[in-house]
């Protein structure tokens, strides 16, 4: 396996869902034995073994902040929190972080955020999220493709 | 002027819970109390709701032990159609209780409760946490993701998902184990078996250091309440009897029907929690204090039920003439219990009947009434439900494992609160051991108010007119005020 893919959030808080949507997307279209697609409701320290074990790693989430059904790319780095009150979940920076102390390895990381606009207790993605959604998995599709240092 | 600390939130426990501490005018805390503001309300929004949905409804009570609320479901549900669901498919459920037990007591261990036993309770706060324990021992943190690890991906195999797998159903399971499946689990045990031992082998090691937590961490007499199997072993899935024991061991009642649960358990309220305070009614409240979990379930067995388990049972035992009485104890019965689910997980997936197709009993409800009682990793757990002639709930009530130690564990707050703090010179390690305490009993405060929340706690220190003197309070990412705030404590 060469590419791990996690769409993470809650499907019962609205657009929050739209990580697992996308996730749910991607599986549906990419049948490649070198990437594993997860979907998760929030992101825990067992991942980071998973990571280990691959070249790239994508997350998708959704986000508060921006203009909604905006997509943004940025390459997460490995980060320690800066409040050290650890409940049941991980950020990826956390994650990457984990798999560098306990396992000696991490993947090229990449987070792709879509803005939300709607975070209330409800199933279902609002429009204009639903409709970023074709762009997230071109962005996801892409980035699955990036070269490193080991190809 | 006596005064108040808060410690809000509480961290390292799944769910938001404040603390707060009564000082007297000498700076000594006299009260103590664990407050839980969060409401879920379930037992309501079910209302309505066709009988055969509630397994899955329930199971979202809980992301941490979806699995319990799935199990103690589907039995109420059973008694609901009155049927005895297939043997094949009573030991699969087992089976995911077992390793949903083992993924949940590891969290708390490796990744809630390490930091405190492996940096000590003293130990800078910026780096008592699992990064902490990281940097401290890797070993460790690592045999912790892969332990947790193991149970998910038992649960995984068996339900098609981590999380909230609905394979567990009304009548028994909703596919038979495949070879496959089996071999794939079985290969897992002994892995999770050496990293068990080998941690169990550290724990004890270092239990010394930390005599006097052990002597003051909610070390007092209760009694002890949970299910047994048939043999008097631990029996997860509830499909034994009640059985509950004093502080000295010996047995209150036994062989109790647990159907009957409302004839001798109360439920208390106070107005300064959401979260409700179960009783022994023949005691009263809240004479009739008791615990449940790891701690009580040791307390209860006349052994374990399997081979290496019952050898650190033994060892456990001798800890005490009568019933090992404190709290801190709860994580050296978590890490035996560990070892029992998977030696039992082996036993389970050897019987010879473990791949018959016959995995699901079909019936139309028979009953008006169901009741369904299984050991939850944090202690006993009932789901009773009420029908309508169309098969929808019309009442449900759940007593959840944290709930039952609501009593104890304000005890333990107190015991903890007076023993360590000074409120006159406040130091940080002090609040922690009022935390570590509650860790120690794992609470799952989204389970036991039925929330959406995160897990921060405060602590509040109060007056004696009842005014908020100053509050050690953690925001949303839980970060404790600093030093100087606290410091300034003093009447």
């Amino acid at each position: 396996m060469r590419v791990l893919i996690v769409g993470y959030g809650n499907p019962l808080r609205g657009d929050d869902g739209v990580g697992p949507e996308a996730a749910r997307r991607l599986a549906a279209e990419l049948q490649d034995p070198e990437i594993e697609i997860l979907t998760e409701v929030q992101l825990k320290p067992e991942l980071a073994e998973l990571m280990s074990r691959v070249e790239i790693a994508i997350f998708i989430d959704a986000r508060a902040d921006g203009e909604p059904g905006e997509v943004r790319i940025e390459e997460v780095v490995p980060r320690e929190p800066a409040e050290q009150t650890f409940t049941h979940q991980f950020a990826p920076p956390m994650l990457l972080m984990t798999a560098r102390i306990l396992y000696s390895r991490i993947p090229r990381t990449f987070l792709v955020s879509i803005a939300g606009q709607n975070f209330e207790l409800s199933e279902g993605l609002s429009a204009v999220v639903k409709a970023a959604l074709p762009e997230v998995l071109r962005t996801v599709q892409s980035l699955s493709q990036t070269r490193t240092s080991t190809d | 002027m006596g005064q108040k600390i808060v410690i809000d939130p509480v961290t390292r426990i799944e769910g938001h819970g404040k603390i707060t501490l009564h000082l007297n005018d000498e700076g000594m805390v006299n009260q103590a109390f664990f407050h839980i503001g969060q409401v879920r309300g379930f037992e309501k929004l079910c209302e309505g709701r066709p009988f055969y949905e509630m397994p899955s409804l329930m199971a979202r009570i809980c992301g941490i032990c979806p699995v319990s609320h799935l199990m103690a479901s589907a039995k109420a549900c059973d008694a609901l159609m009155g049927v005895q669901i297939p043997e094949p498919a009573a030991n699969l459920r087992r089976i995911m209780n077992l390793a949903q037990i083992i993924q949940s007591h590891a969290l708390s261990f490796f990744h809630l409760a390490s930091p405190d036993l492996l940096l000590g309770m003293d130990a800078d706060p910026a780096t008592r946490s699992i990064f902490g324990l990281m940097a401290a021992n890797p070993d460790l943190a690592r045999d912790g993701i892969r332990l947790r690890q193991v149970g998910q991906q038992i649960v995984e195999s068996l339900g098609g998902k981590r999380i909230h797998p609905a394979w567990v159903v009304p009548g028994g399971v909703n596919a038979p184990l495949s070879v496959e499946q089996r071999d794939r689990i079985l290969s897992l045990v002994p892995n999770g078996i050496d990293i068990i031992l080998k941690t169990l082998a550290w724990y004890k090691r270092g239990l010394e250091k930390h005599r006097e937590e052990i002597r003051t961490f909610g070390n007092f007499p209760t009694m002890f309440l949970g299910m047994v199997s048939a043999t008097g072993g631990l029996g997860f899935y509830g499909d034994g009897f009640l059985r509950i024991v004093d502080s000295t061991g010996s047995v209150v009642a036994d062989h109790v029907d647990p159907h009957t649960y409302q004839e001798f358990l109360g439920e208390a309220v106070e107005p300064w929690t959401y979260l409700k305070f179960p009783y022994y009614k023949p005691a009263g409240y809240p004479n009739g204090i008791y615990r449940v979990g790891p701690l009580a379930r040791l307390n209860l067995v006349n052994q374990c039920g399997s081979p290496l388990a019952d050898q650190e049972f033994a060892e456990f035992r001798s800890l005490e003439r009568g019933a090992v009485l404190s709290s801190f104890h709860y994580h050296y019965a978590r890490l035996i219990e560990i070892l029992f689910c998977l030696e039992k997980m082996d036993q389970l997936l050897n019987e010879k009947d473990i791949l018959s197709k016959h995995v699901r009993a079909f019936a139309s409800p028979n009953n008006e009434e169901g009741i369904g009682v299984a050991e939850a990793p944090r202690g006993t757990l009932f789901h009773h439900y009420k029908i309508d002639d169309q098969g929808r709930i019309v009442w449900a009530n759940l007593i959840i494992a944290t709930g039952h130690n609501n009593l104890a564990m304000n005890r333990a707050v107190l015991q903890v609160a007076r023993h360590f703090v000074d409120g006159k010179k406040l130091q940080e390690g002090m609040l922690n051991r009022v935390e570590a305490v509650i860790r120690a009993y794992d609470p799952c405060l989204s389970c036991s108010t039925h929330a959406v929340g995160q897990m921060p706690l405060r602590i509040s220190l109060v007056g004696p007119e009842g005014e908020v003197v100053d509050e050690l309070n953690r925001g949303s990412h839980g970060s404790h005020a600093d030093n100087a705030d606290r410091s300034a404590l003093s009447a």
